[in-house]
């Protein structure tokens, strides 16, 4: 009864929070449930068909569960999915108290939600998952000494909360394949192969940002006979006997150009020997994401190539992760920057659009994290051979300006306006005809300008 | 091209694929940029785990920070370097180094369960583990001239330092080597030791010129004096000034 009671206020709470137009009611409906009832989850009477999919890791979760949804919508399924970012225990009691009758039933087959990597273990706690997925493990200079080994056992205590769950892993990260669990293992990754539009730095010591270069095992150093990106890869430690499992869903091989990544994958689970894919997206770490989300639709369900494509080019990209926008007559495209990875990915597929000019928007608020040592630790240097201007915005614009003469652009090409939006107008101003207008912010700087009504936030679902 | 007159410096970075998360090999493109300009070649060795270095060639080290594991390791391979980078400190190299590099060249550093990284007692501090980290920008002023240096701290490490050494500045803002005394980092020898992040030297162009100076002269080598443009670099130190810790 006192269930009933929090998913009535909670229900009432949303309709309140959206008629009266304060905010997205993604989070706060499920926290006051919560307080009412700590063990909100366990009371929702599920379908008894239903699949529970739960997507976890640092990077690519949003991406990762949003084309997931998509995939499996183009093959005729209902699907509920929390909000992007909605992935605490509160957002998800806010997206299943939302979605079900007013009795706590749940009518739909398909449940994707994102989840917080420390969030795993409460919700596996409450609910009896199917599947868990995990993209990667990262960890940037907010975190604290030692986080990355406390996040990857949180995570291991979540999955053995459901012995029964299938885990679906990325075999290219050593900490991620290495994940203690006797569940049935799925695991993906990119097969050796030399990306294109790779620039190597000729100082090995400027080369891409790479980290968790250790043994998860024995803590002895990995050696990669290939790496793709940060710490992924083909690995295998000196010592023991720890390396890469063969992943059952692989891209053999892959090409990115005009904004697009075309790909393949071989899998067993596939009729046909090779399945070509095209994702319009960027950078490595998307290929990454739409990898997962093919590997958990192959294993949740018998989804067609067709499907998949269909899924994918439908995907409307999540807020600031490739959006265009056109402002009179100009266009511009809005690629969000947050870590030395995901930046040097961007650097490395807009470096060879034709045509591209650059608006680099960096502020150091506590969501775009405070210090800005890691704008040293991405490739700018990609950028060296740029010969048009360069705008630099935001709060810390000075700081920016300087990284870019280290990256060999002459100090004249380089324009430093601190307002956003001023930046904006300016570099939109300065492009010619044919030009367009690649606009890379920090999280808070993107905000901004969404709050300017430049860009817009368009959810997942 | 053949030029006997050419300026050479050697810089050994060390681990710079283990200790390589917080910017900080933007003090190496600093140092080889501002050596370029004065027509001096800068040669970057990076140094890997079990990779030996030759004592007799390097000017400068360079040492970064990185995260607890990648650190164990590199306690673990200094050891093996010991000698020969003590060596080299007292025949006056010049040695740069930043947060866990920094605390590798003391005593020790011990952690909040009472365990021992081992340092390579180069110079004479000690860190132990603190319960509060300082996280911030930080400003501080540096004892020999009085300029003013900016950065990025961010440890739980609290440094202190022996007798035989100086602070390297005086705090005006931040935590500094142990949030009690007002010191940032050390100066012993040729031995910069520092927390800043940001990176230290590109918005510091002061002590980076300071530090091939230094390397020059312990090779007599008069330091080539030019004028550089170091407008972005005011600006920036102009903003380092007002951001809040």
């Amino acid at each position: 009864m006192i269930f009933l009671l929090s998913l009535w206020l909670s229900k009432l709470l949303s309709i309140i929070i959206s008629a009266c137009k304060l905010g997205q009611a993604s989070n706060f409906p499920g926290k006051v449930a919560l307080l009412i009832t700590n063990d909100f989850l366990t009371h929702f009477k599920f379908n008894k068909e239903i699949k529970i999919i739960l997507i976890t890791g640092t990077n690519g979760k949003s991406t990762t569960c949003g084309l997931l949804c998509n995939i499996l919508k183009s093959a005729g399924c209902k699907v509920i999915t929390n909000k992007a970012g909605a992935n605490l225990l509160s957002g998800i009691s806010s997206t299943l108290s939302f979605h079900s009758d007013i009795f706590g039933n749940i009518e739909e087959k398909y449940l994707v939600l994102e989840v917080d990597e420390a969030t795993l273990p409460l919700i596996t706690k409450f609910i009896k998952v199917n599947f868990i997925a995990v993209t990667n493990l990262f960890r940037d200079q907010l975190d604290r000494f030692g986080e990355l080994d406390t996040t990857a056992k949180l995570i291991e205590k979540g999955i053995n909360n459901c012995s029964n769950a299938t885990v679906i892993l990325n075999a290219d990260d050593s900490r991620v394949a290495f994940l203690k669990a006797n569940n049935k293992k799925i695991y993906y990754g990119i097969n050796r192969v030399i990306p294109e539009g790779s620039p190597l730095n000729d100082k090995i010591w400027l080369n891409d940002p790479q980290e968790n270069t250790v043994c998860p095992e024995c803590k002895s150093e990995l050696v990669f006979t290939t790496k793709l990106m940060a710490h992924l890869g083909n690995y295998k430690c000196k010592q023991c006997n720890f390396k890469r499992p063969e992943p059952d869903f692989a891209v053999s091989g892959f090409k990115a150009d005009d904004l697009i990544i075309n790909f393949d994958i071989s899998s067993n689970s596939f009729s046909q020997s090779k399945n070509n894919f095209f994702l319009p997206m960027i950078g490595l770490f998307n290929l990454y994401n739409a990898l997962c989300s093919i590997a958990i639709a192959k294993t949740i369900l018998n989804v067609t190539s067709v499907q998949i494509q269909k899924g994918f080019q439908s995907y409307s990209t999540i807020f600031g992760r490739g959006e265009k926008i056109i402002i009179k007559d100009k266009t511009a495209w809005l690629f969000l920057i947050k870590n030395p990875t995901g930046t040097t990915e961007i650097l490395k597929t807009l470096s060879t659009v034709p045509n591209a000019r650059f608006l680099i928007a960096i502020n150091d608020d506590f969501a775009d994290g405070r210090d800005v040592s890691w704008l040293w630790d991405a490739r700018f240097d990609i950028l060296s051979n740029h010969k048009k201007d360069i705008y630099v915005s935001g709060k810390r614009a000075e700081d920016m300006a300087l990284r870019l003469k280290y990256a060999n652009i002459h100090q004249d090409k380089i324009h430093i306006q601190e307002n956003i939006v001023a930046g904006m107008n300016k570099s939109l101003k300065s492009l010619d005809s044919s030009e367009i207008l690649y606009i890379l912010p920090t999280y808070t700087a993107l905000l901004e300008l969404q709050r300017k009504g430049i860009c817009k936030a368009a959810p997942k679902d | 091209m053949d030029n006997k007159n050419e300026i050479i410096l050697e810089l050994a970075y060390l681990y710079p694929d283990l200790l390589n998360i917080y910017g900080d090999r933007g003090n190496v493109l600093t140092l080889s940029y501002r050596c370029q300009l004065r027509g001096i070649n800068l040669n970057v060795t990076p140094i890997k785990i079990t990779e030996k270095i030759d004592p007799e060639k390097v000017d400068v080290y360079f040492m970064g920070g990185g995260q607890d594991q990648q650190q164990i390791i590199v306690s673990e391979d200094l050891q093996s370097k010991k000698n020969d980078l003590i060596s080299a400190i007292q025949n006056n190299v010049v040695f740069l180094a930043v947060c866990g590099g920094y605390q590798l060249l003391g005593k020790y550093y011990k952690a909040a369960d009472g365990t021992e990284l081992k340092g390579i007692e180069a110079v004479d501090l000690y860190t132990v583990a603190g319960d509060k980290r300082m996280i911030g920008n930080v400003m501080c002023e540096e004892i020999e001239s009085g300029e003013e240096l900016f950065g990025f701290e961010n440890h739980s490490g609290k440094t202190y330092l022996g007798s035989s050494t100086k602070p390297f500045a005086k705090v005006i803002r931040g935590g500094g080597n142990n949030g009690e005394d007002g010191f940032e980092g050390v100066r012993y020898k040729n031995i910069f030791g520092t927390y800043l992040h940001g990176s230290f030297l590109p918005k510091n162009p002061y002590i980076a010129d300071k530090i091939i100076r230094l390397a020059l002269e312990r090779k007599g080598i008069k330091m080539p004096e030019i004028n550089i443009d170091d407008s972005l670099e005011n600006l920036a130190r102009k903003k380092a000034e007002k951001l809040r810790y």
